[in-house]
């Protein structure tokens, strides 16, 4: 028999005076730097005269075309709003989350699971010090403006126009060059990476490599003569970036679990056996996909499996509670408790940490 | 108790911030800001389901709101004015697929004094699964469903906000109601959630 709805569904949103004041935050700079239009909106004008109404069509002329030329430079931008920064700042994400910033007129994405402390060098440069995670920069032609770098560890990546990203896992890193070209210097190799091109330091490349990226100007040519790297070169891989910000083949197989959970599964299995985020993404929703359907030594299997190919993956402390998860919904609570503890002592000040500490209190069961 | 700080400022009524807003003047913004923030953003987490998703919407909310002060008027309530902002803002949202999903940060909504991690997990995962069965209503149908049933405005107001007729309104709900049912007959986990009895075990 259809139960019938209650009167009223509790849904408490997680409003904070965090959420408000980086929203004021947001919202005043970007209204005090004109990001967005500024509030002051004089009332309409009552008198309708031709000459005002033509004016007004002038204007509005004029500023949709300052529009559409601030939108031809930077449509690659994505929808989300930009947070202006400081110098001297620290941007972090955790797990699960990303942001946007600007940054001395550089858009800057920034991953999940994302650790970068952003500084003013000497000759006026500004730096973005990647300890870990990912950026996607979309630097615009620096011409007269100062320096931009990116360094990772002891890589530095120069910049005066171009669009790149930067990973770092562990002591790994890899460029994806977007739009105009890149030169990369190591104390074994200098390559010169064009757009939809990719290079990687690789497992066994040193820890402490020099890397020097410049942008390639307006039209993407080089500011600098490097030498072309062959295509056999070390490190570099001539290959399509996977997409940055959205996957559809992720969103459908998201789509599918509700109505068509065997289909999300196959999907998932196929991009899972990628090598990028999206696949350490695919696998972690595979397993809590897979433990919600009650297919808890599968689940498991994949959850070591995550823990195993994506140690530091934006999913890992998820991962590590799900294995809790799932061995409560199989009913061995003894397991559920010790893994529990493993979560706490991995991640004392986790999202799921009160719920550990919880579950390590109830004790393990007598029997 | 939360206290919360709020600017002391000579905006005693709604026309006094709105024309302080007009000359420019920051603590009218801030305190137009800081009066209906966290409504707005309930409202729109309520709608999207996602933290992410609802912070950008509030913030959209505001800057439109800002933007289009020119064209308030005086007999309406700000509050009122504002909230069918916020509700277009989502509607868009919902329209224009700016959702990741159901998300992990519902796991916040869930009082912190549930009895026990067993029935907390279990109303986390029903609250997952009530977005998930929300993701397959029409937008509209969806905002009417969330502005009623979790929101807890009438069906007058509701009405109001998305600018529909009363009888449309009345329809869109019952016909997202009569949805989650039917989920809710097949899905023992949501039907605890969002069904009559057994709700003793839910926080």
């Amino acid at each position: 028999m259809r139960k019938r709805l209650r009167s009223r569904l509790l849904v408490t949103p997680p409003t904070s005076d965090g959420v408000q004041e980086r929203v004021e935050r947001r919202l005043l700079h970007g209204v005090a730097s004109g990001e967005q239009r500024a509030p002051v909106v004089a009332p309409p004008p009552r008198a309708r005269t031709r000459t005002a109404f033509t004016l007004a069509v002038a204007v509005a002329g004029v500023a949709a075309a300052m529009a559409m030329l601030v939108f031809r430079e930077h449509r690659t931008a994505m929808p989300a709003p930009v947070i202006p920064l400081l110098a001297s700042s620290t941007i972090a994400t955790g797990p699960g989350q990303g942001s946007r910033v600007t940054l001395d007129q550089v858009i800057v994405q920034v991953g999940a699971d994302t650790h970068a402390a952003i500084r003013r060098e000497a000759d006026g440069a500004t730096v973005l010090d990647l300890a870990r995670g990912s950026l996607d920069c979309d630097v615009a032609p620096r011409r007269r403006a100062a320096p931009f770098r990116v360094r990772s560890g002891a890589i530095t990546v120069a910049v005066l126009g171009t669009r790149f990203s930067v990973w770092r896992i562990g002591e790994d890193v890899r460029v994806d060059v977007i739009r105009g070209r890149v030169s990369i210097a190591s104390p074994s190799t200098q390559v010169l990476l064009g757009a939809g091109e990719t290079w990687s330091s690789g497992s066994g490349a040193p820890a402490r490599a020099e890397i020097e990226v410049q942008g390639g100007g307006d039209q993407g040519a080089p500011t600098q003569a490097l030498p072309t790297a062959a295509a056999g070169s070390p490190g570099l891989v001539r290959q399509p970036i996977p997409p940055l910000v959205a996957n559809p083949r992720f969103a459908r197989a998201q789509g599918l679990e509700p109505s068509a959970p065997d289909e999300a599964v196959a999907l998932y299995r196929e991009l899972a056996a990628g090598r990028d985020a999206w696949a350490a993404l695919s696998l972690y929703s595979l397993a809590d996909l897979e433990s919600r359907r009650d297919r808890g030594a599968e689940a498991l299997r994949l959850v070591s499996l995550y823990e195993r190919r994506f140690p530091r993956g934006a999913n890992a402390e998820d991962i590590s509670w799900l294995r809790v998860e799932t061995l409560r919904r199989a009913g061995a609570r003894a397991e559920a408790h010790a893994a529990a503890s493993a979560y706490l002592t991995r991640h004392p000040s986790g999202t799921y940490a009160p719920l550990a500490r919880r579950l390590v209190a109830e004790g393990a069961p007598s029997r | 108790v939360a206290l919360q700080l709020v600017e002391p400022g000579p905006y005693v009524h709604d026309a006094d911030v709105v024309a302080g807003c007009l000359r420019g003047e920051a603590s009218a913004q801030r305190h137009l800001f800081r009066a209906h923030f966290r409504h707005v953003h309930a409202t729109v987490f309520r709608i999207l389901g996602g933290a992410h998703e609802a912070e950008d919407a509030a913030q959209e909310t505001f800057a439109e709101v800002f933007r289009s002060l020119g064209t308030f008027e005086a007999r309406a309530k700000v509050a009122t004015w504002v909230d069918r902002i916020a509700v277009r803002v989502a509607f868009r949202y919902l329209r224009a697929g700016k959702r990741s999903g159901p998300v992990p940060e519902l796991v916040h909504d869930v009082p912190d004094d549930a009895p026990t991690a067993d029935q907390r997990t279990h109303a986390r995962e029903g609250l997952r699964r009530l977005y998930l069965a929300l993701d397959l209503l029409p937008p509209s149908a969806r905002v009417a469903f969330v502005l009623h049933f979790i929101d807890g405005r009438s069906v007058a107001e509701t009405a109001q906000l998305t600018q529909s007729s009363l009888v449309a309104t009345k329809v869109r709900i019952w016909r997202a109601r009569r949805a989650l049912e039917a989920h809710a007959a097949s899905d023992p986990i949501l039907a605890d959630f969002v069904c009559e009895g057994r709700a003793e075990a839910l926080p």
